[in-house]
């Protein structure tokens, strides 16, 4: 069976070069989806681990500490310092989508106001911590660097440092300012926060707010994503789905191709398990082939993404058993050939 | 007892409307060792005959008996055994796999039969040595000559050292000199231990042949004389699906002729009154009635033998004998669908 399967795709290895092209694309696109996907769960992971906190304290009824900010009065965080189970707590101002101002043109980013001392404040990858009134911390998405300036409203800032990797709901970049500034720039000068990042669990509350733990958070971040969750991985099926068309296709197409073949092979005694084996065979080094071409230029197309992308490691080892079941579905579609092959055929003349 | 035995052997099938027959009654034995020509033009059943034997085609009735075994009452496993182990097929067209190598496509059978590497190997080298292949062993069938590729089709047939081998037409696309090697190579490999079944229409066979069956009776050169057929209501000149070497005119009455179709029904072609003829294009193209001849009413035929009939209508008896659509051919007696002779 080796021998036969392996001799036609030499002779057609065009026809399989270009089934083997094609599901490559698609098993690559699949895969990319699969690290946008990914990407989203990462980018949560990033963000809540880096404020630093075990728990949040937050307005009842908030769905998150990152999404769905509401105003807590700033005179709450000594209460709630005073909790036992609290080790530390620092206060937070999060606005989720404000547009700012950067010399390249309008940008939509995360605004997060922390104590530069405390929890929250970000560890920069290049230039310096916030010190003071003015300056930012930005993520290195938005494109500005040390020095640069931007500007939400009437308040102007100057980068002081950069960060890498701290963004949320799908890439949005997050801006750093302290304390006093977000509340400038996001709560008209109020003195209020938006939460409050605590380390350890707070054993109660004041009435009206409630705690959040750092998983909650981070899921909380996950649910507007859930339908792009959803149509991704819708997208990403019916990417399987046409690497089956594709492999198919082919594998049918041989098989029309080889009808007298086929007819011959059962006129000298073979079987139509034989036959079909033989496809299958085919269809799956093609679709394995194709899986692991996939895995190697698959970082290639992620680099033209302007999204860091996370591909789950069991996406990428699950890739070659995928591939190998749908080659194995796609060769059904030679199968009726096998079946119909009537040996009688090979009597005929050529 | 015969290695090979064909009894009262009938293969029918349907073919658009109507029913055909290219087998209807056929006898046939072939000892150990005998070169067996069937000949024979096309549609006179040869291919059809090889299919059977083949374990390929299964028969309408009748049975085939090959080496003590009934062909036709094996099962589907054991027939894909007989036609592994017990007959080798050499196609009309060579049929080689066009992705093998030479020594691939004879190794195919082998590792059907579940025979691994280096055995195949070299039991393909052998038989392509013997063929007179040995320095083509990894050459495709595209770059064999025609008679190349014939002498790989037979070594295939060969590997597992069949019985019985089969071969359709082996002559069909050489020149002469490819002829020259191959019908050889068949007659030396009809030996004790091995009987070869050859069909052809290349008479040039004939004299390597230990038996010929033919397919169709021949138009035979013996002129025999004008006979009254007289006729009732109803009865039949002939039947769709025999054979027969008579054509007839008509004297007096009507003859219709009817297509026998898969349903049952009969579909009327023709309506033949006086001096009006039928049934000449059977005898003289050796292929059975393609359909059947009936009296409409009491009726009186002279019957002809085919060759007196070309002969009569060639002198000039032309404008005595009206011509119709000729699409029939005839005799009353049904004939036996091939003779054998040593």
């Amino acid at each position: 069976m080796w021998t036969v399967t392996l001799a036609d795709l030499r002779m057609r290895a065009r026809q399989f070069a270009v089934a083997v092209l094609g599901a490559t694309l698609v098993f690559a696109m699949a895969l990319i989806m699969a690290g946008l996907a990914g990407s989203f769960d990462a980018e949560a992971r990033r963000t809540v681990a880096s404020v630093g906190a075990d728990s949040y304290v937050v307005g009842s009824g908030v769905g998150g500490p990152f999404t769905s900010p509401a105003a807590l009065p700033g005179r709450m965080l000594a209460t709630i310092r005073h909790e036992p189970g609290v080790l530390q707590a620092d206060p937070l101002v999060v606005q989720p989508s404000l547009a700012v101002s950067t010399p390249t043109g309008k940008q939509f980013v995360h605004l997060i106001g922390v104590r530069p001392d405390g929890l929250g404040a970000p560890h920069v990858g290049t230039g310096r911590p916030l010190a003071g009134a003015g300056q930012a911390v930005v993520d290195d998405i938005t494109k500005l660097s040390v020095g640069q300036t931007f500007s939400i409203g009437p308040h102007r800032f100057t980068v002081v440092g950069t960060v890498h990797g701290l963004d949320y709901l799908a890439g949005v970049p997050i801006v750093f300012l302290t304390l006093h500034d977000a509340q400038q720039a996001a709560l008209g000068g109020h003195r209020d926060m938006t939460a409050v990042a605590v380390r350890g669990i707070p054993q109660s509350v004041p009435h009206g707010l409630t705690v959040m733990s750092a998983d909650q958070a981070r899921q909380d971040i996950l649910v507007p994503l859930q339908q792009a969750k959803g149509s991704i991985s819708t997208i990403r099926n019916f990417l399987f789905c046409v690497a089956v068309v594709i492999i198919a296709v082919v594998v049918y197409l041989s098989a029309l191709e080889r009808r007298r073949d086929f007819a011959v092979l059962k006129a000298i005694g073979s079987s139509t398990r034989w036959l079909y084996g033989g496809m299958a065979v085919q269809a799956a080094t093609i679709a394995l082939l194709s899986g692991l071409l996939a895995l190697a230029i698959e970082p290639l197309m992620a680099a033209g993404i302007p999204m860091q992308l996370a591909v789950p490691g069991s996406a990428r080892a699950a890739l070659p058993v995928l591939a190998l079941a749908i080659g194995l579905l796609a060769s059904l579609a030679g199968l009726r050939q096998a079946v119909r092959a009537d040996p009688a055929l090979a009597f005929g003349s050529a | 007892m015969a290695l090979l035995d064909v009894h009262d052997l009938v293969v029918e099938y349907i073919s658009g409307d109507y029913v055909v027959r290219p087998l209807d009654g056929l006898n046939l034995a072939a000892d150990d060792g005998e070169l067996v020509l069937l000949l024979g033009p096309s549609g006179s059943g040869k291919t059809t005959l090889l299919s059977c034997l083949a374990g390929i085609l299964t028969p309408t009735s009748g049975s085939i008996t090959v080496a003590g075994r009934q062909v036709t009452a094996l099962d589907a496993a054991a027939l894909a055994r007989y036609r592994r182990e017990t007959v080798g097929v050499v196609f009309q067209g060579f049929n080689l796999i066009a992705s093998l190598s030479a020594r691939e496509n004879v190794g195919v059978p082998l590792r059907l039969s579940g025979r691994r590497g280096r055995d195949i190997r070299s039991r393909a080298d052998a038989l392509l040595d013997s063929v007179g292949l040995g320095d083509r062993l990894g050459h495709r069938p595209g770059q064999l000559s025609g008679g190349q590729q014939q002498r790989v089709a037979i070594a295939r047939a060969l590997a597992l050292n069949p019985p019985v081998l089969l071969a359709d037409e082996p002559t069909a696309h050489l020149d002469h000199v490819q002829v020259e090697v191959v019908v050889g190579l068949l007659r030396r490999l009809a030996a004790p231990g091995r009987t070869v079944l050859v069909a052809t229409h290349d008479d040039r066979m004939i004299p390597l042949a230990d038996q010929v069956v033919e397919m169709a009776p021949k138009l035979t050169a013996e002129v025999v004389a004008p006979a009254r057929v007289e006729l009732k209501k109803g009865e039949l000149v002939f039947a769709q699906g025999s054979r027969g070497t008579l054509v007839y005119v008509v004297e007096s009455g009507r003859i219709e002729i009817v297509r026998e179709l898969a349903n049952g029904s009969e579909e009327r072609l023709a309506l033949v009154g006086p001096g009006e003829y039928f049934g000449e294009l059977g005898p003289m193209l050796g292929l059975p009635r393609s359909a059947t001849a009936r009296a409409m009413q009491k009726s009186v035929l002279t019957s002809y033998s085919a060759r007196d009939f070309r002969h009569r209508a060639g002198a000039g008896e032309r404008e005595r004998i009206k011509l119709i659509e000729p699409r029939t051919a005839a005799s009353p007696r049904r004939e036996r669908a091939a003779s054998a002779t040593k």
